[in-house]
């Protein structure tokens, strides 16, 4: 990684903490071409039984792109809120690419939902995931948001309170309140 | 914060309803179970499709188990990027470090009078489970535990309200070693002695059943005071016992973080590691501060190879050169031929990849870099010794004997810090080894030793002389032996003075280990006598001599050999005087015990026949002494080989007493087999060549030969010169040769080799009656050449010299001196003075008769 991009990121950064959408924009071209292109790596090389270390993805990504004391707290928490809705996309487009292909030549491929029911039973479809996360967005962002830092970028509540400016107490109660949201519109595939 | 995906229909519209819903819930959510059915009555009142919606949100709420519970991969929520801002009263700063198992943060207390920085680090290692927490805790325990001015104080610890553990320990304003190093440009000396700190406190912490287990630049700090600081026991592992095999934490699987380029062997593959695994890491680590560069091996590691067991190559390690390279590019502080010899071997044995090969602790390395930097030899290189001392042997034989001597010296060295590190038991066979290597070598080895002039050997005995005094204070049962060794070898080296004293010591420290009226006592007596005789110190060496043989005697169950040896030394002793009437009971009965007792071509048989025939032969006994010398010949031969000092000793006797027998031819024969033989052994410039050389001379003149006595004498002459040979050795056969000279009518050249000997002795005015017989021989001379005025004052100073020699002498020597001066006297027509000579001739002769 260059130390040019290194520095842009920084700066990218703070501009966009300091309200310049234009900022966000570039970030979000900058960072999502190296974390896709990563994650893709990752999701092909990961062997059946492995987890899939989101944290350390974006660790990456994050090392590569910035020098790391340069970029203050604040900015760290935007730069991983920003990260969770990339891994988001890039997880989302994965699980519907490995879908549409099993469908279409049965293919051995394995999508990540496969990967963890191997492990855990509790994930949910992403794809749908997706969709309900869509209608939750139309309805309220702030908790569809916090739901794609939490469960898409695995920040922590103090993290996501960090992140969001607002106190973990807040961020326990919204959380609470879009889990039990998107738990009822998957049953019954309609928002309550 | 958005993720549109363009693909997607717009979804409906925001829905008051929802919000509304949505805020019941949060507010059912606040109260008690029982509270919540009246909120929800009084909230949505009659609103049927708002209850519905706050209803199914309590279900779902209710039914939801653990969906979106966990992250949707597990580990992320220990990002290590975003800790909480604060720990416990820590405020939490920018990050100072980050390592396999977490990051550092400065972190200031403020909520006391004071101000403290502190370094706080979370533990964020995926694989962190409950168990490893709860071990965690213990340690963090035992690492508070260490207190030690190079290893940074623990302070607390705890998990975070995400369950993050951390540690809090001293915050240090430092660099790491590597830096420091460079920064400071400090000289390899510094370097060693810094690093020498980072083993002490590695050391302390092993004594604490810690392993360290990641040691590299980054966690070892430099203070601005130039102290290092030790930190990040990150993944240390526990060597204490009451923790069960396959439950040793996070540490002893392949999962565990690890610094590659730091990383030993055993690491890399998971296997169990050790205090000397620490040993690898402060190598590597040892090696670039001293070369600017990791060795070799670790820059070629791939981490792809970390699968395949075998991956560790070798070659730069093991193989005998260009283990330690260092960079082309010569940026490097230090160029790599500093890494050569100790260095090279003190780095490349903490880097053998297997563990067993390495220093055998952190104190051990440590140790042997103390011993470097003082000029001492190094216990590194023991391990190739025997190796490398024969393979010289073989390639040069005796020659480079006194080499060979130097790694024996080691070994010596070797054995004595083997057993200060404790590893006694286990060395005591090796100590006979040693000894016996030492006998060996010296048998096999003993011309150019003889010579003492090796500055190596003498250097390296010199340097172990005082080791082994200040070394082993301890061991005194160690000690004795191996000042015994040494007192051997000084006397080889002809060091008679040191002999001396090295043969007292081990005489005192075996009256103080094994007592008086043990054997060894007995064996130091002996050897205190055999310094003492070289000395010339004949009374004293007979005293101790004879004193240790009695106690020998009186040994209830004494071993032959050493009885045989005590009765040798005895014999040579009488017979360097000269006494060979007494010494001749001793001698037989120390031949007869080696006959029943001894094994027939023992060193110590030998010596005593040899010793036997030379008795016999003084003593007139010539055909029994031939009969033993012939004898011993051929178990001579086979002990030392064809061409040894000892044969050719044999063998010189032997001629002697054929020459004597007036076997002339045989003699001869002999003799010439000791020339070629010394030829051999030492070259063709040593004065060892002299004593067969003029013996030649002296038959071939005896045979009237002459020719080729006068090249045999001019040789022996040149060789005695050019060999810087003892003065005894220049003396006899220039008188010879002179005689020779004069009697075939070549006075001016005979002169001309009085004179040069003469020159050449000088500096050695105590040479007795020899250095005035030349004198006296030259005086003759000058007389025939008509020099009467310096030829008498020659012959006067020769005859005063004869005459006030405390020393035995040679009589006849005195004889010819008056001779030589009544013919003078008589000449020059001084009838006063001729009379007076010829008074002190016949009170000779009376004397004689």
């Amino acid at each position: 990684m260059a130390e040019a991009d290194a520095l842009e990121i920084t700066r990218l950064l703070q501009g966009w903490r300091k309200g310049d959408e234009q900022c966000l924009e570039q970030l979000w071209e900058l960072v999502y071409r190296r974390l896709s292109r990563l994650a893709a790596s990752y999701l092909q090389n990961e062997r059946v039984g492995h987890t899939l270390e989101t944290g350390a993805l974006v660790n990456e990504v994050f090392l590569r792109l910035t020098q790391q004391n340069q970029v203050r707290w604040q900015d760290r928490a935007h730069f991983f809120a920003l990260a969770a809705s990339m891994m988001r996309r890039i997880l989302v487009d994965h699980a519907r690419r490995s879908q549409a292909s099993k469908r279409g030549n049965g293919m051995q491929t394995i999508c990540l939902h496969e990967l963890h029911e191997l492990g855990r039973s509790d994930h949910p479809d992403l794809v749908r995931l997706d969709e309900a996360l869509l209608d939750l967005e139309a309805e309220d962002p702030s908790l569809a948001n916090l739901v794609v830092m939490r469960y898409f970028g695995g920040l922590t509540r103090g993290e996501i309170a960090e992140a969001l400016a607002t106190s973990t107490t807040t961020v326990a109660r919204q959380w609470r309140t879009a889990r039990a949201w998107l738990y009822a519109y998957l049953a019954e595939s309609s928002p309550p | 914060m958005s993720s549109e995906s363009p693909m997607r229909p717009q979804p409906q519209k925001k829905s008051e309803k929802g919000a509304r819903a949505r805020r019941i819930f949060e507010s059912a959510m606040e109260v008690s179970e029982e509270g919540r059915a009246r909120l929800v009555d009084r909230a949505c009142g009659d609103d049927a499709p708002l209850r519905e919606a706050v209803e199914r949100l309590l279900r779902a709420d209710a039914e939801a188990g653990d969906f979106l519970r966990e992250p949707l991969v597990r580990g992320a929520a220990a990002s290590p990027f975003l800790p909480p801002p604060r720990i416990g009263p820590y405020q939490l700063q920018e990050k100072i470090g980050e390592g396999g198992m977490g990051v550092v943060y400065r972190g200031v207390r403020d909520d006391e009078a004071f101000q403290r920085e502190v370094a706080v680090k979370l533990i964020v290692h995926q694989a962190m489970g409950k168990e490893s927490r709860q071990r965690l805790g213990v340690e963090r325990q035992i690492l508070a535990g260490l207190d030690h001015p190079w290893i940074a104080q623990i302070f607390d610890g705890g998990t975070t309200e995400e369950g993050v553990p951390y540690m809090v320990m001293e915050y240090i304003d430092g660099k790491p070693i590597d830096v420091y190093c460079d920064q400071q440009g400090l000289p390899l000396r510094q370097r060693i002695e810094l690093f020498r700190k980072v083993c002490s406190a590695v050391h302390c912490s092993h004594q604490n059943l810690v392993v360290h287990c990641d040691l590299k630049p980054s966690n070892i700090l430099v203070t601005t005071a130039g102290e290092p600081k030790l930190l990040d026991f990150g993944i240390a592992k526990l060597l204490r016992q009451d923790i069960p095999e396959g439950e040793k934490g996070p540490g002893t699987v392949g999962s565990r973080p690890l610094t590659p380029e730091y990383a030993s062997p055993e690491q890399f593959q998971g296997r169990a590691l050790s205090t000397v695994s620490d040993v690898y890491s402060l190598g590597v680590l040892l090696h670039k501060l001293l070369t600017g560069q990791r060795p070799e091996t670790q820059r070629e590691l791939q981490p792809e190879l970390r699968v395949d067991g075998n991956f560790f190559p070798t070659r730069t390690v093991d193989q005998e050169e260009g283990g330690l390279q260092g960079p082309a590019d010569g940026s490097a502080p230090f160029s790599p031929h500093r890494l050569r010899g100790d260095l090279e071997a003190i780095v490349k044995k903490a880097l053998r990849p297997r563990p067993e090969d390495r220093f055998s602790s952190v104190e051990q390395f440590s140790e042997d870099l103390r011993r470097h930097l003082q000029g001492f030899p190094v216990l590194a290189r023991e391990g190739n010794l025997r190796y490398r001392a024969g393979k010289l042997l073989r390639r040069h034989r005796i020659p480079m004997a006194a080499a060979f001597a130097s790694f024996a010296a080691l070994a010596v060295f070797a054995f004595s810090m083997a057993t200060l590190a404790g590893r006694l038991n286990e060395e005591r066979e090796k100590l006979q080894e040693v000894v016996g290597f030492f006998r060996l070598f010296f048998e096999r080895a003993s011309p150019l030793v003889y010579e003492g002039r090796n500055l190596t050997l003498q250097e390296a005995v010199d340097q172990n002389a005082g080791l082994i005094e200040t070394g082993l204070q301890n061991r005194p049962e160690v000690k004795v032996e191996i000042v015994t060794v040494l007192a051997d070898i000084y006397r080889e080296l002809g060091q008679s003075d040191l002999a001396l004293i090295w043969s007292e010591r081990a005489l005192a420290l075996n009256r103080q280990v094994v007592g008086k009226d043990s054997q060894a006592h007995s064996l130091s007596l002996v050897q205190v006598g055999a310094a003492l005789r070289e000395l010339g110190r004949f009374d004293d060496a007979e005293r101790h001599t004879r004193a240790g043989l009695q106690q020998l005697q009186a040994q209830p169950d004494p071993e032959p050999q050493q009885l045989v040896h005590g009765l040798n030394n005895l014999v040579e002793l009488l017979c360097y005087q000269e006494r060979f009437q007494e010494a001749d009971e001793p001698s037989r009965a120390a031949m007869e015990l080696a006959q029943e007792r001894l094994e027939e071509n023992s060193a110590e048989s030998l010596a005593a026949t040899a010793n036997r025939g030379q008795v016999l032969r003084r003593l007139g006994h010539a055909t029994e002494a031939l009969r033993l010398y012939e004898g011993a010949l051929a178990p001579y031969r086979q002990r030392f080989g064809n061409a040894h000092p000892q044969v050719a000793t044999v063998l010189l006797n032997l001629s002697s007493i054929y020459r004597e027998r007036g076997d002339l031819t045989l003699a001869q024969h002999t003799l010439e087999e000791v020339n070629s033989q010394y030829l051999e052994i030492f070259g063709q410039d040593h004065y060892q060549r002299v004593m067969p050389l003029s013996g030649l001379a002296s038959l071939a003149r005896n045979q009237d030969r002459i020719g080729s006595a006068l090249a045999l004498y001019r040789e022996a002459a040149e060789v005695a010169v050019a060999s810087a040979a003892p003065p005894g050795y220049v003396l006899r056969p220039a008188m010879n040769f002179a005689q020779l000279l004069l009697s075939t009518d070549q006075c001016r050249e005979g002169e001309q080799v009085l004179r040069d000997s003469l020159e050449y002795c000088r500096p050695h005015p105590d040479l007795g009656w020899r250095y005035a017989e030349v004198e006296g021989l030259l005086g003759e001379c000058l007389v025939r050449q008509g020099s009467l005025a310096e030829a008498r004052s020659l012959l006067e100073q020769s005859h005063a010299r004869l005459r006030d020699s405390a020393e035995e002498g040679d009589s006849t020597a005195l004889q010819r001196a008056l001779q030589r001066l009544v013919g003078f006297y008589g000449a020059m027509g001084e009838e006063a003075s001729r009379k007076q000579a010829e008074v002190a001739l016949e009170a000779i002769g009376n004397i004689e008769s």
